[in-house]
């Protein structure tokens, strides 16, 4: 009789201390459109996250549209009703294009430099275990844009589909997708997989990297590349067949100070395929890397 | 007899296979010295690697380099992709004041360097594994240390240190330079160096397992060094040198031979 007395107390315990733990959950839908100035032909858009997703489309359509969902987690409500607030997407409208970001207690934005950090060390009233956060970003594009840069740091992975622009991506904890691209491009992650496709092939540059991951890039069989790669644990593959290896760069420098001069042959490794016109640089730690067509 | 025919086919393209993949590509360092006319330094130290050095009639350094592997090769795999293989193969020389410094980065391959130096030259070589360290025509001092593979100097002028643990060291001196004392020490390999027949030296000796010889007239020291030693605690320990002393043409300065079991052979050029 004791012992169920205790178990049930014990029971009635643990659904106590379980209740406290449940969290209490919010999603809002947010919808924008943004107008896109055309000064000189020449326009642009930015996108950057911080935790969460971002994908990016182009669409027939005369201006930027956002599509996103907030998720805010907290504890109780009043944790809740402060991540509401604070967290939110902000557009900075400018002469040439519209910067979209997320706005937080730790966001330090430069509008003149168009420069973004969240540096918490710098805002230290904001104790951000209050409640969590993410927000996954659809933006819709133009035809007509011509630089794009978007970036992510935590919880999601970043896709882009059918831009003809240059393009500068970026991701830290994620992977990193580009599809059916016509346009230059920069694509950055920490730990996650690159993969890119081109439906035309870029004409001056196209930088991968990654540091756990792997790189895939597909382009069109005429390709005209000078390739630069650089890996510690991985493998270099692609199915091209006109591939010239190219003489390792000598670099010299001279030490004024100690009167010494070094000379240097680097462990960058460089092909050409085709004629060499574009200039394609991969880098990975560990990962192998793939060029295909 | 077809079948013969066949064989030797096959054989043929084996190794003409063979030698396609072993194609390598040399990367080539030139380095120019601070003052040309006055002789210069080498330091190379690595752990994966071989290292040929000859003197040449020249006033620069010249660096070759090239992995086992060969520099850049493309393979085909199975799925329609072909693997780019190039070494990782970084080098870097310093120059400074005629003292030049040849540094390689991270490289599990192994790499062999030949490098050419002029005449007056001295060196500092030194390797551990997958190697060999060779030098030629150099006038100077040369410093070699390699751990398991053999060390081999021709034609010499000057002095040289050698030591290795699991192979063997075979010097040929030219000339000596007078009044310096030289080093040979090795752990399991024979030791065999060829001296011109009128140096003047003290020889100190020490060969645990194997023999000792040489066509000099070496006067053997009868006396053997005894030490005495008496520790903190007291205790007094005595105990015989087992060095072997001798000289040749009247003594010198000390030249030793140290080895655990192997022979060392001193000869007379």
């Amino acid at each position: 009789m004791k012992t169920h007395k205790t178990s049930v107390l014990f029971s009635f315990l643990c659904m106590l201390f379980s209740l406290s733990l449940i969290a209490i959950e919010s999603n809002d839908k947010i919808n924008e459109s943004y107008a896109i100035p055309e000064i000189d032909g020449y326009s642009e858009v930015y996108i950057k996250n911080l935790h969460g997703s971002v994908t990016v489309e182009s669409y027939n359509g005369k201006t930027v549209v956002i599509e996103a969902t907030k998720t805010i987690t907290a504890k109780n409500e009043n944790n809740l009703e402060k991540g509401k607030s604070q967290i939110n997407l902000k557009a900075y409208e400018y002469d040439k294009g519209v910067f979209i970001y997320l706005d937080h207690p730790c966001a330090d934005f430069n509008a003149e430099e168009l420069e973004l950090c969240y540096n918490c060390n710098e805002h230290r009233n904001f104790w951000n275990k209050d409640y969590e956060f993410n927000i996954d970003i659809l933006v819709k594009i133009p035809k007509d844009v011509d630089f794009v840069e978007a970036s992510t740091v935590n919880k999601g992975e970043l896709k882009i589909q059918n831009l003809s622009c240059n393009l500068n991506v970026s991701n830290v904890n994620g992977s990193l997708e580009v599809k059916n691209h016509s346009g230059n491009i920069d694509a950055t992650t920490v730990n996650g997989d690159v993969t890119v496709s081109f439906i035309s092939n870029p004409t001056s540059y196209a930088n991968f990297s990654t540091i756990n991951g792997t790189i895939e890039v597909k382009c069109l069989k005429q390709l005209s590349a000078k390739v630069n790669y650089k890996t510690m644990h991985g493998d270099f593959f692609t199915n091209y067949d006109n591939i010239e290896f190219l003489a390792n760069k000598l670099i010299k420098s001279e030490n004024k100070h100690h009167q010494s001069t070094k000379y240097k042959l680097g462990s960058i490794k460089s092909f050409k395929i085709g004629k060499g016109e574009a200039d394609f640089s991969f880098k990975t730690l560990n990962g192998d890397m793939y060029l295909k067509n | 007899m077809k079948n013969l025919k066949l064989i030797i086919v096959a054989l043929l393209s084996i190794i003409m296979i063979g030698a396609i993949g072993q194609e390598s590509q040399k990367q080539q360092l030139i380095v120019p010295l601070t003052n040309p006319d006055k002789p210069g330094t080498l330091e190379l130290g690595g752990i994966n690697c071989s290292i040929f050095v000859s003197g040449y009639n020249g006033k620069e350094v010249i660096v070759d380099a090239h992995t086992n592997n060969g520099i850049s090769k493309i393979t085909t795999t199975g799925n329609g992709m072909k693997k780019i293989t190039t070494s990782s193969m970084s080098i870097e020389v310093e120059e400074r004041d005629n003292k030049v410094e040849v540094s390689s980065g991270i490289n599990n391959e192994g790499i062999i360097f030949e490098i050419k130096v002029p005449f007056n030259f001295s060196l500092e070589l030194s390797t551990v594994n997958n190697g060999e360290i060779k030098v030629e025509n150099v006038n100077g001092e040369i410093n070699a240390s390699n751990i398991n593979g053999p060390i081999t100097i021709h034609n010499v002028n000057g002095l040289v240190s050698a030591s290795t643990i699991n192979d063997d060291i075979k010097i040929t001196f030219d000339k000596v330079t007078p009044d310096s004392p030289m080093a040979f020490s090795t752990l399991n390999g024979d030791i065999d160096i060829t001296f011109p027949a009128n140096i003047k030296a003290n020889l100190k000796i020490k060969n645990d397992r194997g023999d000792t010889y040489t066509d000099f007239d070496v006067v053997l020291s009868k006396d053997r060094k005894v030490n005495n030693e008496t520790s903190k605690k007291g205790v007094y320990k005595v105990s015989v040198d087992e060095w072997i002393y001798g000289k040749i043409n009247g003594g010198g300065p000390e030249y030793s031979f140290k080895n655990f079991n192997g022979d060392i052979t001193i000869r007379k050029k």
